[in-house]
């Protein structure tokens, strides 16, 4: 199929996930519980379609005034009125009886009105299983026809005309009851998009998935979306949803060229930074340096003039531009400068697709060279680590900075404060990561001093030895150099005790 | 006071185009819904009049050049549209305006009332004589 083949919707992240549209002349059910957004995911369709596609649309309802929709349309800045009076809409009130009879009529009026603007689209809000003459657990109570032939010579009506035809459609809210009971026009519809209130926790998220769609690919899952003042639809596709298969292949790879990690002392265990496009994980407790090793990595970009991207769910911009000034970095003057942009999402209720589409769109669109999202355990703690949410989000979020060559570091909080039994705990991704920083106190005495080892280090010689390192204020951290004298022999593992504890003791001399 | 001598400027504007509080509840209805595409016994139920009444100031809103209605009914729906009033369009507007609140309604139907009896006063039984009477008829089965 052709791009011409397709009617756009124009509903933001709509067409993308339908692969271009709704093929013309298809018939499509909007089915939704109540307040699922059907009505407004019709008017959008229509208004998108007579102002930014030149197809004239014509809107048919039978419960809400017209004057009404005219109104609640305004708030999204969709000006019915005066697509009405420039001869793109008509909206005409009507019972779903007359409705039925117009359909099945040559010389219809209804149609004769689409036909005085040259309509290509309709909407129709809406029908219930019970209009169609049968109730809620499929019971045929119209008595003289099957509510399967009803919707049949409906959906006719509407082919004879080549409209591509919108029709909300009122499902019941539970999934199960709906699930269990045959909806015969779904068979009938080309396709069938279903809006969903879904609980989460004690929040809603709103979701549409496309059922069906006959003659074209379309992404399949549960989508989320969000109705936005001013706006309309914002639709974002399901985070784990496949991309693009060419786009691994489009990266630009460099296998070659490393970026300094602007913590003095550090390249030195990195083996002089970190690969262009690589995944770095920087893992300890809090309030052992991330933050700051990840502040010094911007700052460094910006020294450069490389783009930075800084990511930040755990403390809100205000916090970050003071923790950065406190070890003299001017990061409000950076994000002044457009060099970095400074990127807040309260993890509170996180809708991961809606925020990963923000992340893509800063991407694409600032095309950083480097990236810090701090930090990785709180989208755990957001998104729970036992399900699929949280790799596949990580997953993605990988995916994205490679294919765009960003070379991103990712902050984790591992809880334990001394040593660590495992490096990213229940969440399992350190597979996916090229190297792995480990920041540790050690204590000596009264004083818990900071100690730096790269624990992984992806197509690199890795020396995995532990430095200690110093956070001064207005200055900084750095990596300390290693006070041995370079022919030193070292003292064999023999000569300690609780080395993989990392609390080792000298074992006496003769034991 | 004020709004009471707007609805009377209204209604001397309106003249003699306006005669039945159902004149006013259907302009009141074609306000909300522009082009309806109904069966008169639809729209009578929608309004709340009994179909020969709607029918009656169907024909003298449609003299008026205020509302015009498809020709031929090739189904028992016809097709009402709501005009912009033509050189008409200024009182119907304000009309159309003091009408939209029940508060406005309700005095227009008043003012209605006092106009049509005898001596330009209410008759007994009170203001809304005229109202209660055209209600009196109303259809509220569907069509079938």
């Amino acid at each position: 199929m052709t791009e011409r083949d397709f009617a756009k919707t124009g509903i933001n992240g709509l067409d993308a996930i339908l692969s271009g549209g709704i093929p013309r002349g298809n018939l499509t059910l909007v089915e939704g519980a109540v307040g699922t957004g059907k009505t407004t995911l019709g008017l959008e369709f229509i208004f998108r379609g007579a102002t930014e596609f030149n197809e004239p649309g014509l809107i048919v309802v039978f419960e809400v005034a017209p004057d009404r929709l005219i109104r609640d349309a305004a708030g999204f800045g969709w000006d019915l009125r005066e697509l009405e009076r420039q001869g793109r809409l008509k909206i005409v009130f009507t019972t779903r009886q007359v409705f039925e009879q117009e359909l099945q009529e040559a010389g219809s009026l209804l149609l004769e009105e689409a036909g005085k603007i040259g309509a290509r689209r309709i909407f129709i809000d809406s029908f219930g299983r019970r209009a169609l003459g049968h109730d809620d657990n499929n019971n045929n109570n119209n008595g003289s026809r099957d509510p399967r032939d009803a919707f049949h010579i409906l959906a006719e009506g509407l082919y004879r005309e080549n409209f591509t035809a919108l029709l909300a459609h009122e499902v019941v809210a539970q999934e199960e009851v709906r699930r269990a009971a045959a909806v015969p026009e779904e068979f009938i519809a080309d396709t069938v998009l279903l809006l969903r209130l879904e609980p989460v926790e004690r929040a809603v998220q709103r979701s549409i998935e496309i059922v069906k769609s006959r003659g074209h690919e379309y992404q399949m899952g549960r989508h989320s979306f969000r109705i936005v003042d001013g706006r309309g639809l914002e639709v974002y596709r399901r985070v784990q949803a496949p991309r693009d298969p060419t786009r691994e292949l489009a990266a630009a790879f460099d296998p070659t060229t490393r970026i300094s990690s602007g913590t003095p002392g550090l390249d030195d265990l990195l083996s002089g930074g970190y690969f262009v496009g690589s995944t770095t994980l920087v893992v300890g407790i809090s309030g052992v340096g991330k933050s700051v090793m990840s502040l010094q990595y911007i700052a460094e970009g910006v020294r450069l003039g490389e783009r930075s991207l800084m990511l930040t769910l755990d403390e809100p911009p205000a916090q970050v531009l003071r923790n950065a000034a406190s070890i003299g970095v001017d990061l409000q003057g950076a994000i002044d400068r457009a060099a970095v942009r400074l990127y807040y999402d309260p993890p509170q209720e996180i809708e991961i697709d809606r925020h990963f589409h923000r992340i893509e769109q800063i991407v694409r669109e600032f095309k950083p060279r480097r990236a810090v999202i701090d930090s990785l355990s709180t989208y755990g703690s957001s998104l729970g680590a036992a399900g699929r949410t949280f790799r596949d989000f990580f997953h993605a979020i990988v995916a994205l900075m490679k294919e765009h060559q960003v070379t991103a570091i990712y902050n984790h909080e591992n809880p334990e404060m001394f040593g660590m039994s495992s490096m990213m705990g229940d969440y399992g991704v350190s597979s996916l990561v090229d190297n792995i920083i480990l920041l540790n106190w050690v204590e000596l005495g009264d004083v818990l001093r900071h100690a730096v080892t790269v624990s992984k280090m992806r197509a690199s010689p890795t020396s995995h030895v532990t430095r200690e390192c110093e956070i001064v204020n207005g200055v900084g951290m750095r990596v300390l150099a290693r006070a041995i004298p370079p022919n030193a022999q070292p003292i064999p593992f023999a000569g300690y005790y609780g080395l993989l504890a990392r609390s080792p003791e000298r074992r006496p001399s003769g034991t | 006071m004020r709004k009471s001598k707007g609805v009377e400027h209204v209604l001397d504007q309106a003249g003699s185009r306006l005669g039945h509080p159902c004149d006013v509840d259907l302009l009141r209805f074609f306000r909300r819904h522009p082009r309806a595409l109904l069966t008169s016994e639809q729209l009578a139920a929608c309004v709340g009049y009994d179909v020969q009444k709607v029918s009656r100031s169907l024909d003298s809103l449609i003299g008026a050049g205020l509302v015009t209605r498809s020709p031929t009914p090739k189904s028992s729906a016809r097709m009402y549209v709501l005009t912009s009033g033509g050189t008409h369009g200024g009182w119907l507007k304000s009309l159309l305006e003091v009408a939209a609140t029940p508060e406005g309604r309700r005095a227009l139907l008043q003012a209605l009332a006092r106009r049509h009896s005898p001596g330009g006063r209410p008759e007994a039984g009170g203001k809304l004589g005229a109202v209660r009477a055209g209600r009196s008829g109303r259809v509220r089965r569907e069509a079938t």
